[in-house]
């Protein structure tokens, strides 16, 4: 009987969750789903296409671009991030390092601001000839920074993309490994030094080692997060130039809500959702293992 | 791995607090290095926000100069003033988009904070057939991208009559994944004993739940808090998509504006000065409740 009563209980704490996950994730996702088999336009009745999209989308160039524009931010953003990250975490966790409240605050300080309001100032750093950089260059003397065409050259605004995601992102991996390198009891340290390891080894037998879980997660994570980015790229470049820089979620975007593609729109949506779940899950999974054990 | 967030900071207390005499220069070395590695990181990231606040004070025409000036020749407070007050897109102010993300980051914090709870303490405390699944594919599906769902989102919110309303920037986060994540694994701390003893002495589980699981969730509660109300201010793809009368403006949605189209204003002080007062409010919000919201990172990653 108790445990009947406790059942009823506990679908009522998690009816709301039900709910939502009913409405806002598989209503919407089988609603895309359903519209990714149409050929529906913005302000037509749409009539079933079958896989026409899909095929369609496979030898489309844009989406193509697409792809290529995502995956060369998201390998520029995670190669550079994840080991600046790693770097100031290992140098946040020494014990010797002073006020370090005011340090880890400052690392972090980028992430809790708004994209928009550090887009702005990412804009008139990268202006040319009279931007931020450039008069940063001239300082120095170095001219040739002041006709870098940062944004609207095709080989330099991934680049530029990348930066402006970089300055932003890095402290949440830097907190992340952080906390993982401080979930090491210190007396598996404390033993190692005894042993005679010296810090090198200590960090590469020990520290990496153990944790490997969590740095897989936050390779995921960085991974998931810098191919979703819309912010960056929409206020920087804006896809430019000639297309250069729009990437996934630009293309969906601009397909959808601008030019009112809107089936085909959804069945890239449907494409990038399947990339995103493999890897959400892989996430997910791995914070499951590290729960049960 | 089973013990909580909710243990005290204290374990990570500094293991020792000299260094070892042997081997003295060289680790003086390694830490003057390790200075210098902090040193350079923070600037990288400070520097941007701090040419932003300086910039919001200086002449239109001096925010450009060469070389940069750190110091504003002259000061210009009124920025801040025109930035709030001065009517552009088709009459609405800046201070208007920063009520409406007000109102939109307080609810979705509050509301997000009570279903959590609920919700976390469901997932904790109670076992039913299919828990573990149910918890997992929640918080895999809110740790895929945004844009990944938005069109399909956008789809349901039209339907249900909720786009352009301050509403539809609320209602579809004030669950997450993530915040139940979080709650649920600040209340398995809670000893199960004190529910146990509750059902024994014939308390509902309504009152159970109120009157013991509540009152202990004060941690759970401030970094739910945190974490959803920086998610929502900082929204800008989902009222980018949903908006369409200036009315309903956010804060963010308004600034991007300012370089753009009909509202083109190069006053670039101006800009800052409105990027200044954007990122007032979720800075303040991080600077007091920094530890909740590092703990709920902690938390997020399976980190205790």
């Amino acid at each position: 009987m108790l445990r009947n009563r406790e059942l009823r209980a506990a679908l009522i704490f998690i009816s709301p969750a039900i709910l939502f996950f009913l409405v806002f994730w598989a209503a919407p996702v089988l609603l895309a789903l359903y519209y990714s088999f149409t050929d529906w336009q913005v302000g037509q009745t749409e009539t079933w296409a079958g896989l026409a999209n899909y095929t369609k989308l496979l030898s489309d160039p844009q989406f193509h671009t697409a792809v290529l524009a995502s995956m060369s931010i998201v390998l520029i953003v995670m190669a550079v991030s994840l080991v600046l990250a790693l770097g100031v975490a290992i140098v946040l966790a020494d014990p010797r390092i002073q006020a370090g409240r005011l340090w880890r605050v400052s690392v972090i300080v980028p992430v809790v601001t708004d994209w928009v309001a550090t887009g702005l100032v990412f804009q008139l750093f990268f202006l040319p000839n009279q931007g931020v950089l450039a008069s940063f260059g001239q300082s120095l003397g170095i001219d040739a920074l002041n006709s870098v065409r940062w944004t609207t050259d095709a080989g330099l605004a991934p680049w530029a993309i990348a930066i402006f995601v970089i300055w932003k992102q890095t402290g949440l991996y830097a907190i992340f490994f952080l906390a993982g390198l401080k979930g090491i009891p210190g007396d598996i340290i404390e033993a190692s030094k005894v042993d005679g390891a010296n810090a090198w080894q200590t960090f590469w037998r020990i520290r990496w080692p153990m944790m490997t879980p969590l740095t897989v997660f936050v390779v995921v994570l960085s991974f998931v997060t810098t191919l979703g980015l819309f912010e960056p790229v929409y206020l920087l470049t804006g896809g430019g130039p000639a297309g250069a820089t729009r990437t996934l979620p630009l293309f969906l975007f601009e397909n959808f809500f601008t030019f009112g593609n809107s089936g085909y729109a959804s069945a890239a949506g449907i494409y990038f959702l399947l990339l995103s779940l493999m890897f959400t899950f892989t996430a997910s999974r791995i914070l499951k293992d590290r729960d049960e054990s | 791995m089973t013990s909580l967030a909710t243990r005290p900071p204290s374990t990570a207390a500094p293991r020792r607090a000299k260094p070892r005499r042997s081997g003295r220069t060289g680790s003086n070395l390694g830490l003057t290095a390790k200075y210098l590695v902090l040193l350079a990181f923070t600037a990288f990231s400070l520097v941007p926000l701090a040419w932003m606040v300086s910039s919001a004070f200086k002449a239109p025409q001096d925010v450009l100069e060469v070389p940069v000036r750190w110091i504003p020749k002259q000061w210009h407070p009124e920025n801040f003033v025109k930035a709030l007050m001065e009517p552009r897109f088709t009459g609405h102010t800046f201070l208007e988009f920063l009520i409406n993300s007000t109102i939109v980051a307080t609810v979705t914090a509050l509301a997000s904070v009570v279903l959590s709870i609920m919700v976390g303490y469901g997932f904790a405390k109670f076992r039913f057939r299919g828990r573990e699944a149910f918890m997992w594919t929640l918080l895999g599906s809110t740790l895929l991208p945004f844009s990944s769902v938005v069109i399909p989102l956008y789809l349901v919110i039209d339907s249900l009559a909720l786009t352009d309303t301050l509403a539809g920037l609320i209602i579809p986060f004030v669950i997450t994944g993530q915040a139940v994540f979080v709650a649920r694994q600040f209340i398995r701390a809670i000893p199960t004993a004190y529910i146990e003893a509750a059902r024994i002495d014939g308390a509902s589980e309504w009152v159970i739940f109120r009157r013991i699981i509540v009152p202990l969730t004060g941690p759970a509660v401030t970094t739910v808090a945190v974490m959803s109300f920086l998610f929502s201010w900082n929204q800008f793809l989902w009222p980018l998509v949903i908006t369409s009368s200036q009315e309903g403006f956010t804060a963010p949605l308004g600034l991007s504006m300012l370089g753009m189209g009909s509202t083109f204003n190069t006053d670039y002080s101006v800009w800052m000065a409105a990027s200044t007062i954007a990122i007032i409010p979720p800075l303040v919000f991080f600077l007091i409740l920094e530890r909740p919201y590092l703990r709920g990172l902690e938390a997020m990653a399976g980190i205790k």
